[in-house]
Order: C-alpha cells, then structure tokens, then sequence
C-alpha cells in the first residue's frame, strides 16, 4: 500500500512539474528557452514514474514492507520540524529551542520528566553560547539570549 | 618536481597551529561519527557545515578531510569489538574482524585495520597529487560539452552503482534534477517554479535538503529501529601487537585494496562501500587460505579496510579537477566551498593553490593524527555507541535545526529541511536512496547550463556535441564500462548451463 502511495504522489508531480516546465518558454534546440531542459526532465519523470506505479499496481499489496509511518516517534519528530520554525519566529531562539528538545526527549521516554527538562535547558543554553555567541550565528533574540550575550562580552 | 614544490607550500599552509588544530578536531569527529552507527560521514559534515562559517575556505576544506578520514578509521572499530558496522563502509569489516575478537585477536585487527588505513590513505593521496593535476591540466581543454558528458555519465554510473532498484534510483535522479531547476534561470534571468517565493530565486539550497534526507531522515528512521547494542570485546594495549605471521599476511592485502580502493574511488556513487567488497571478494580470490574467510581471516579486515581508506583519495580527484563531486560527502565539500565564495574546478589549482594543496598535505597529517588518536584511544571510541538513542537523537535533530538556520537565518531553509527530512523517512523507508537525488541537485544546474550553451555554439545539432574528440572519448569509454559487465555476466551466465551438461 505504501509503496502504490508514494508511487502515485510521485506520479502527481511528474504531472505537475511537466505542466509547469511547458508554461515556461521552451525555446528550439539551436535557442533553448528557460523551460527546455525542465521540459526534457519532466517528460522524462513522467515517463519513468508512469511505468514505475503501473508495476507497482501489478504487484500484490499486502506485503507491506519498512516501518510504520504512523509511529508515535517519527510523527513526533515530523512534528517538531514542522512547529520549530513558527516557534522560532514568535518565541526567540532559547524558548523555541527548549521546547523542541523538551518534547522530543519526552517522545523518546529519556528518562524522568525532571532529567529531560533539565538536560533540554542545558543543551538549549549550550547550543546558543556555541552558535550565538562563538560563531557569531545571527538568531531570533528577546530578552534571555540578549542577557546571555550581554555576560559572554568581554569586558 | 613541481608537484613536489608544490607540496611543500601546502605543507606549510597545512602545518599552521590553527589548521592541525582543525585537522585533529576534524579526525576525532569523523572517528566519533565513523563509531554512531547511522550518523555517516555526509550527515555529520552537512549538520557541522555551519561551523565553517567563521573559518578561512583552506581551514574548512581541512577540517572535512579530517571528518572524512576518521568516519572511515572510526568505523572499524564498532565492526571488530561489537559487530556493528559505524558506517556502511565498514559492513565487511564485521565478517572477519568480530570472528578474530572472538578468537581473542581484536587488538590486531584493530592494529592492522589502523595501519593498512594509514597506508591506503597514504598512498591514495599520493595518486590524488598526481591524478587531479593531470585531469586539471586537461581539463582546462574542456568545453560546454565535456562538462555536460561528464556530469550525465556521472550520474549514470551512479543510478547503476548506487545498488538496490534500478527505477527508483532513476526516480530519485530526475527528481533531483526537477528541483535542480528551481530559481533564476541563468541564461535568461527569468523565475522558474519560485511561485512568489523570494527566497526559491537562488534556487533550492543544498544544505536543507541534504540534512533532511539523510540527517533528518535518519533520526527518524533510528527512532523507530529496535535493537540494543551488545556486549563489546575489551581490548589491552599489550594485545594491540599482530604476530609476525598476520603482519606477513597482511601487506599484500593492504597493498592490493589501496589500489584497488583509489581507482573504484574515482567512479560516482558509494565508493568506500564499494571497495570493500570488491576487495573483500579479491582476497578471497587470491588466499591461499579461501577457507578461514569469515572465521577470522587477516586478510579479509586489512584489505576492505585499506580499500575504503584509499577511495576517500580516489573521490577527491573529480571534485579538486573537474568541480564535479561524485559523491553525496564531496557535494558538501562543494557547498563548503561555496559558502566561502570559492567554485572549485579545474583552475582551483592555479587560482588558490594554496587551497588545492593545503588540503593534500593535511591530509597526509591527518592520516598522522588518525593513527596516533585511534589505538590508544579505540576502548573510549568503542563506549561512544553506548550513548543512548533518546539523547544522541534530539541532539542531532537540534544540530540539523540550528545547523540550517545559522548558514543563511532563513525560515524557508527551515521549512525545505522539515519537508526533505520526512520526505527522506519516507522514501528510505521503501528502498529510495538518496544520493542521486542530491547529487543531481548539485550537477543539475551545471549541466543545465552546459548542455544549452553546447546547443547554442553548435546550432542545435546534438552529433557535433557527442562527437568531439574529449566528449566522444568521455562517452565511449563510459558505454564500455556500462555494456561489457552486464556481457561478460551473460555470457557466463550461458556457458554455467552448458558445462553442467556436459
């Protein structure tokens, strides 16, 4: 079943990609436009992934092989990867951070609540000296990262 | 003598305190990495790519030779004392080497893993000194449609070298080409498939989705393995020492799978894990002994190790003369040069020789560095992949977050890094491999660009591209390596039959 889903997602995009490339100006050989070589691509993508879920389709679909796509885990992770950029945005380096370690160590059951906050707030601290404040990396910052730059400048 | 003077300067660029410093911390890393099972080389060179912001270009170039070669040392190690292979590159190690520490012989095996890896190493950067400035110099004579032949037969061999499915390595490839597209055309200025999205202009980084599909993916995909690690063989330093015999039956190996390890080196796709086995399999051949293979043949750890050592070497070849990386680790090597504004290719040698050769020499200190750091030090390496998932997984994830964000304080890396880590977990999970994908996004555009001025120079006829004396060359010789062993193994195949009925 997964694979007769990831065949036909990939399929759709084929199909979407070559729409797309002959909107484009597709030029002649000795003048190719912008769009001649997405166009070549995308009718080469079609082809291959058209092919690709026929047989996928021929094959019987109970044999459902890998790993699950509903775990708690990589859902979790998705998750996290999906929400830590808005985070970001509205809550600053140090708070986003946190919470995002929080929740995964969580997710992945590190030890008592209390060990993950704290090793969450530690590593979110560390990693903000380590990227911030030595490499110099510009991130989101409110009052806390400010205070922590402030005690790292040299006096 | 050139190259030798040559050398010398980038001896002296290399052996500055702040780049041994940056090649010892690179080894260690790319020991430590080579130890994690699931973290390989690219994964750990993309998530520290951030930290080589702050560096000079020649410091950053150092300090991934120095990941690249200990992730190859630091795999032997879990191979030999717990059976779990670090790295793929390590996989075969496993078979002989677990068997010897069984038979109480682990410290030479890690003796004579370390040595023949010094010495592949060793020798496969003296071939890459001479084989990057031949194919630079010739390069030089390149023209569009060189460029477009090399990246096509590239990607070719890599599609048939990449191992599991032929189509969906075909897939994964024209994806990445489809995304390689993606921005400004570079021709005619004009947006391609941006919708609106200032940021798509420049096209989809590499980084982002190079951390998603196999930094990303790979927590994902470890978080759902179960499987604890076993118990690990302890080593004393006193049991570190081969008998005369199994140093005897070593050298031909070692010697053998450096040669064999730099040439399958030079080839697109996973070479390390390539050699190994090609070597592994040559061994055997060869022995005098076929029947200890697998129950703790000497010879069956010193050359794959040697092997995968040497095609580190062998990779670097196409990236520092031709600017084509051939491999997924080389593709971050190349976005590294290019956050230092640096396009590496054929004139890289002449224009920053100091880059070009500092690079070679540290890696002759770093190969130093490995062998001092890795015997002492191997119990200490072996407890790394005692590290419980639940923390080292949330820690890489915060890398990769951070890691992405820091290079250009972008959301949409953000973004394209969530969207290629699931995407990543989903299609390795079904056997998708990812490194036609990235490379191709990497190649892509150069290609791309290639192909339609080749077109344009030559009014629209493909036969004068395909017939050019270098690019015709290029073609057929990749047409011999593509058709004779699917005609060898056929033929074979047919004669079987035969003699089992006569």
């Amino acid at each position: 079943m997964k694979e007769r889903i990831v065949s036909l997602g990939i399929l759709i995009f084929a199909m979407v990609y070559m729409a797309g490339a002959i909107a484009l100006k597709v030029g002649t050989l000795a003048q190719p436009g912008a769009g001649q070589f997405p166009a070549a691509i995308a009718f080469s993508l079609l082809a291959v992934s058209a092919f690709h879920a026929w047989r996928t389709f021929q094959r019987t679909a109970e044999n459902d092989e890998g790993n699950s796509w509903t775990q708690l885990a990589p859902a979790g992770i998705a998750a996290a990867l999906v929400f830590y950029p808005i985070l970001l945005k509205t809550l600053s380096f140090l708070l986003s951070t946190f919470i995002v370690l929080f929740v995964l160590l969580r997710l992945l059951r590190y030890k008592t609540t209390l060990t993950s906050f704290l090793t969450a707030l530690v590593t979110t601290i560390l990693s903000f000296v380590i990227f911030a404040g030595l490499l110099g990396v510009v991130v989101p910052s409110g009052v806390m990262e400010q205070f922590i730059l402030a005690i790292m400048e040299p006096r | 003598m050139e190259v030798l003077h040559q050398l010398m300067m980038g001896f002296q660029v290399a052996a500055t305190p702040i780049n041994l410093l940056w090649a010892l911390i690179g080894a260690f890393v790319g020991t430590i990495v080579g130890v994690l099972p699931g973290i390989g080389p690219l994964g750990s060179m993309a998530i520290l790519l951030s930290f080589t912001l702050k560096m000079e270009a020649t410091t950053a170039m150092i300090f991934f030779a120095g990941i690249y070669y200990g992730a190859m040392y630091g795999g032997s190690t879990t191979s030999i004392l717990l059976n779990i292979p670090g790295e793929a590159a390590s996989v075969v190690t496993c078979i002989d080497g677990y068997k010897m520490a069984q038979k109480g012989r682990a410290g030479a095996a890690l003796t004579i893993s370390a040595v023949g890896s010094f010495v592949a190493g060793t020798l496969s950067i003296i071939g890459l000194m001479f084989a990057a400035s031949i194919l630079a110099d010739a390069a030089l004579k390149f023209g569009p449609p060189e460029f477009f032949a090399i990246g096509a037969i590239g990607l070719l061999f890599l599609v048939r070298l990449s191992g599991g499915s032929l189509i969906k390595n075909v897939i994964m490839l024209l994806l990445g080409l489809a995304l390689s597209t993606i921005g400004t055309d570079r021709l005619h200025g004009s947006a391609r498939f941006t919708f609106g999205i200032s940021e798509l202009g420049q096209g989809v980084e590499f980084l982002p989705v190079a951390m998603g599909l196999f930094g990303i993916a790979e927590v994902m995909l470890t978080a759902v393995e179960k499987g604890e690690v076993g118990e690990m063989i302890r080593v004393r330093m006193r049991d570190l020492l081969p008998t005369l015999v199994e140093w005897k039956r070593s050298i031909a190996p070692i010697f053998r799978g450096s040669i064999l390890g730099f040439f399958i080196g030079l080839l697109p796709g996973p070479s390390p894990v390539i050699s190994t086995f090609v070597s592994y399999m040559t061994e055997k051949k060869v022995s005098k002994h076929p029947e200890e293979f697998g129950e703790g043949a000497i010879e069956g750890v010193a050359g794959p190790e040697a092997a995968n050592n040497a095609a580190v070497g062998g990779a670097y070849v196409p990236l520092l003369a031709l600017g084509v990386p051939f491999t997924p680790a080389m593709a971050v090597v190349v976005g590294a040069l290019m956050l230092h504004g640096i396009t590496p290719g054929p004139m890289m040698m002449t224009e920053k020789p100091q880059l070009f050769w500092g690079v070679i020499a540290s890696m002759y200190i770093g190969n130093v560095m490995l062998l001092v750091l890795n015997l002492p030090l191997v119990q200490l390496f072996a407890l790394i992949t005692k590290v419980p998932k639940p923390i080292l997984l949330p820690l890489i994830t915060l890398m990769c977050l951070v890691g992405v964000y820091s290079v250009n304080s972008s959301y949409v890396d953000l973004y394209v890094l969530a969207l290629f880590g699931i995407l990543g977990f989903i299609l390795r999970d079904l056997g998708y491999s990812p490194a036609p994908l990235v490379l191709a996004l990497v190649i892509g555009p150069m290609m791309e660009t290639a192909l339609r001025e080749s077109l344009m120079i030559n009014q629209g006829a493909i036969a004068p591209m395909i017939f050019r004396p270098i690019a015709g060359t290029i073609y057929l010789a990749a047409a011999i390596a593509l058709i004779i062993p699917p005609v060898v193994h056929a033929i074979r195949g047919r004669k079987k039959p035969l003699a089992m009925k006569g």
